[in-house]
């Protein structure tokens, strides 16, 4: 069997080939065996809604298949509650965290807003987040401003971004400058952002906060963590992180309505889930709290461990994660070269998503990235998100294409993606300023 | 047994699709355990295998493009169909309803977002879901509000018995009024009660108007009629509702109406990525993150079902009649009463279980818990077992028990049965040799 191995790697085979031969490859043979994408479509926004694979789905009608056999045994009596008591211990230990420290959540959003909503904030209290986070957090944070009078500061990340000092640098700064007397109450970081996507230092930023502010809180947004990065929440408490949220029909590839959340124990106690329930009394403890939140689906987070056994089945963590975090260092390089543009984070920050310039000049930008956009997936049933970005080196607004890699995609579709954009971009001379000449396109 | 009233309902059960309600209905659109009767629908619902079906459906049009369903209209095509015919059934505005998880949700978005001041009050009745006094025990926390409990007394012999204490609360509430919020079930929990909620609004609304009065409609959708324009003017400002319960939709499925006087202030449980100071009412509960939508999207596939089985008169028709009537039978079986009237029991009601009174505390609260584990453990048949605090310190034993379609004349005849012989174990002293009570 080794044997074989060594020969199948001197062979540079660009596939990944499972030693079990009961284990479809990766790409397309997965794509086809066990996703239900619409034939043809390539899905390259992983990041944004996840997908379901077939047996876990099958597994979560299952559980509905339980429920409603017996309604009120699954919810009262210990029905879906067995079953996540089973799940959590195998989440935790994903990310390296106790199983009491660790609830479910029907996604990252609901933590955010369950963290952010529980604290008692005081006027001027001082909410810091950076530009790179979530549309979540600012838009929580605005309320919170109307509710408490609390204040916003954002720590101005700008990209592309060299290294992690493109992050601790603005912080230091930020902190440095607060004004003083500063009740800075919480600071939340991406621990792998959206718009852009980037792998942040999170454990040197929340020393940094710790170091400068000792009773401040710190959040980790990590919705993008879960089976894209490791998560290693011992070492993440040590630095400072009081609570950590997490999707889990993203990476995970657990069904929608699924993430977890790990606070430390010393925050335990204040916080509450989005919604109080019936079983939420002054006593209740922060599992129950966060374990029961209504009559709703369950069978999402009870999922959650058929997406564990799904992984597993296919060889574990840290094959699927080398799998799509070397599939996408290279579809990003490689992109980068055909369009003539850059990354957006080096390689070294480049989690399973990548961000790659578009290769159009800056004067026909805003309606070539939307033309290509369109394109592709009209054209060519590929999903690719296109953001703007204000960039380092410009006041103009550049276009980006957030790409992600999966175990159902492989380089030949990376290598059919690029040549779509440069097929589309072409044609993008067509659209310009009325009157307009043709402009000087990167090549 | 009166005849007349057998074959009227024999008439009733026999729907357009030719399939009688109750065991044949069982059989064929639920997937209960073969053998296991559900005496509580009002529970956690129960959700036909055609829902379920179309629910699968909108899982598969999600996985096929999974960008396109939450991002480019997909669901929320799907949303702005079921809305409407939503609203026609609360006789609302379409533009005023939006969709939740559930009616715990509702419930935390309306009080979590009204912009509390120390010493606000919001008043409840003792009847309420626990959901509403635990939320209020964090508003406490947060921001300084006072609970007022309006104490209501069952058995109610009407709906006086829960205005009574309503009107008592309002009246000694200190002018200038600082009662921000009453909240009223319109149909109770435990136990369960139609309650006056025309009357409630318009009482609160006299007494102080600018008062905002929510209703708890948990159990209504499906079970009740629901007529909001009638509700908005008697004073109602906001009404939640779940869809999994008497409407059968799946879980994680309900609806909030608002009036256009509050909206403005309303936020979901979840403020999302979309969720920015312009955005508006609908658009803010419309999307609450990336979850599974699917819940909402089979509503409509619940509104199908329901139409093809002859349509909501005909559905709480039957349920009702079959409530009222089992209500009485057991009632009548058990020497006890039912713990209202029938003009104010929908499709759930509650019996008292027959435990003499005489007994110790401890030897009825017992054999209480040895009629409701001994239904499902020996008969599998699922019902509530609750105990009333009375007005006379005495503590009573009921059980809570929904119809439905799936349930027929011949369930309740069983269930009666069962209780009787469980209650015939119960011993009337706990421990050492008691007389067992023949």
């Amino acid at each position: 069997m080794v044997v074989v191995r060594i020969v199948i790697i001197m062979c540079i085979k660009i596939l990944v080939v499972s030693s079990d031969p009961q284990v479809p490859s990766f790409g397309k043979t997965i794509r086809e065996a066990y996703f239900q994408f619409q034939p043809g479509f390539l899905n390259f926004n992983h990041g944004g809604f996840g997908a379901t694979p077939k047996p876990v789905r099958r597994m979560q009608n299952r559980f509905i298949d339980e429920q409603e056999a017996q309604p009120t045994a699954w919810f009262a009596s210990g029905g879906y509650q067995k079953v996540i008591s089973e799940v959590r211990p195998r989440l935790a230990e994903m990310m390296g965290a106790n199983a009491t420290d660790v609830v479910f959540l029907d996604d990252a959003s609901s933590g955010l807003n369950a963290v952010l909503r529980s604290l008692p904030w005081q006027p001027r209290d001082v909410l810091l987040l950076t530009t790179a986070a979530y549309a979540v957090l600012p838009n929580t944070g605005a309320w919170l401003k109307r509710r408490y009078n609390i204040q916003i500061v954002q720590v101005e990340v700008s990209f592309p971004a060299s290294g992690p000092e493109s992050f601790l640098d603005p912080l230091e700064q930020t902190l440095r400058q607060l004004p003083r007397p500063c009740r800075l109450r919480l600071a939340v970081f991406d621990h792998v952002s959206s718009y852009p996507p980037a792998i942040l230092p999170v454990s040197r930023l929340a020393k940094m906060v710790k170091a400068w502010f000792p009773d401040a809180l710190v959040l980790l947004d990590g919705a993008h963590a879960l089976g894209q990065v490791p998560i290693e929440l011992g070492q993440l408490e040590q630095a400072g992180v009081d609570a950590y949220v997490t999707d889990g029909h993203k990476w995970l590839m657990a069904p929608k309505g699924s993430g977890a959340l790990w606070a430390s124990r010393s925050v335990q106690d204040i916080l509450e889930p989005a919604i109080i329930s019936s079983d939420n009394s002054p006593e209740t403890t922060f599992q129950k709290r966060f374990d029961y939140i209504g009559t709703r689906d369950y069978s999402s987070w009870c999922a959650m461990g058929a997406a564990l056994d799904f992984r597993r089945m296919l060889g574990g963590e840290v094959r699927l994660q080398r799998y799509t975090s070397e599939l996408a260092k290279w579809a990003g390089q490689m992109m980068a070269e055909a369009f003539g543009t850059e990354t957006v984070v080096p390689v070294s920050m480049t989690p399973s998503m990548f961000a790659v310039r578009l290769p159009i000049a800056a004067t026909q930008s805003e309606a070539c990235a939307g033309f290509i956009a369109e394109g592709l997936i009209q054209n060519y049933s590929m999903l690719v998100i296109s953001f703007g970005l204000h960039t380092n080196s410009s006041t103009d607004l550049t276009h980006w294409i957030r790409v992600s890699s999966q175990i159902y995609l492989d380089r030949s579709d990376f290598h059919d993606l690029a040549s779509a954009v440069l097929t589309l971009r072409a044609s993008c001379k067509d659209i310009g300023r009325p009157g307009g000449q043709l402009d000087d396109i990167a090549i | 047994m009166d005849l007349r009233l057998n074959l009227f309902f024999v008439h009733l059960s026999i729907h357009c699709q030719g399939i009688p309600f109750g065991k044949p209905t069982r059989e064929k659109y639920f997937q209960f355990q073969p053998g296991f009767l559900n005496f509580n629908h009002g529970g956690f619902g129960a959700t036909p295998l055609l829902v379920r079906e179309a629910q699968s459906g909108f899982v598969d049009q999600q996985e096929a493009q999974p960008t396109a369903w939450f991002a480019s209209g997909g669901y929320q095509k799907i949303l702005s169909e079921v809305r409407p015919r939503l609203a026609e059934m609360m006789n609302a505005n379409s533009s005023d309803v939006v969709f939740l998880d559930d009616a715990s949700s509702g419930l935390n978005a309306v009080l979590r977002s009204l912009p509390w001041q120390p010493q606000d009050v919001m008043l409840l009745t003792s009847a309420a879901y626990a959901v509403l006094p635990n939320t209020g025990k964090w508003l406490q926390k947060r921001y300084g509000i006072q609970i007022l409990q309006a104490e209501v007394h069952f058995p109610a012999e009407s709906a006086e018995t829960i205005l009574e204490p309503v009107e008592q609360a309002l009246l000694e509430l200190p002018q200038p009024c600082k009662l921000r919020l009453a909240v009223f079930d319109h149909v109770s929990s435990y136990p369960p009660a139609i309650l006056p909620v025309a009357r409630l609004a318009r009482m609160v609304k006299a007494r102080c108007a600018e008062t905002l009065v929510l209703l708890d409609g948990a159990h209504a959708l499906g079970q009740v009629p629901i007529d909001m324009k009638q509700l908005a003017e008697a004073g109602v400002d906001a009404y939640v509702t779940d869809g999994h319960k008497w409407l059968m939709a799946p879980k994680g499925s309900g609806a909030l109406w608002a009036s256009r006087s509050i909206q403005d202030i309303l936020e979901p449980a979840i403020i999302s990525s979309d969720n920015v100071p312009t955005t508006k009412f609908q658009d803010r509960f419309d999307y609450i993150g990336t979850r599974d939508y699917t819940s909402w999207c089979a509503m409509g596939a619940a509104l199908d079902f329901r139409e093809m089985l002859g349509g909501e008169e005909k559905i709480q028709g039957y349920t009702s009649q079959l409530a009222g009537w089992a209500g009485r039978m057991m009632a009548g079986a058990f020497g006890t009463e039912t713990v209202v009237p029938l003009t104010m029991t929908p499709s759930m009601f509650a019996v008292r279980l027959p435990i003499p009174s005489e007994w110790p505390t401890d030897a009825q609260q017992r054999c209480a818990g040895v009629i409701a584990g001994g239904l499902i453990e020996k008969y599998s048949m699922q019902v509530i077992s609750f105990s009333v605090h009375q007005k006379s310190g005495n503590v009573t034993h009921w059980i809570r028990v929904s119809s439905q379609i799936y349930l027929e004349q011949q369930d309740f005849l069983a269930l009666t049965h069962a209780v009787l012989t469980l209650r015939q174990s119960c011993k009337s002293r706990v421990g050492g040799l008691g007389s067992v009570v023949v």
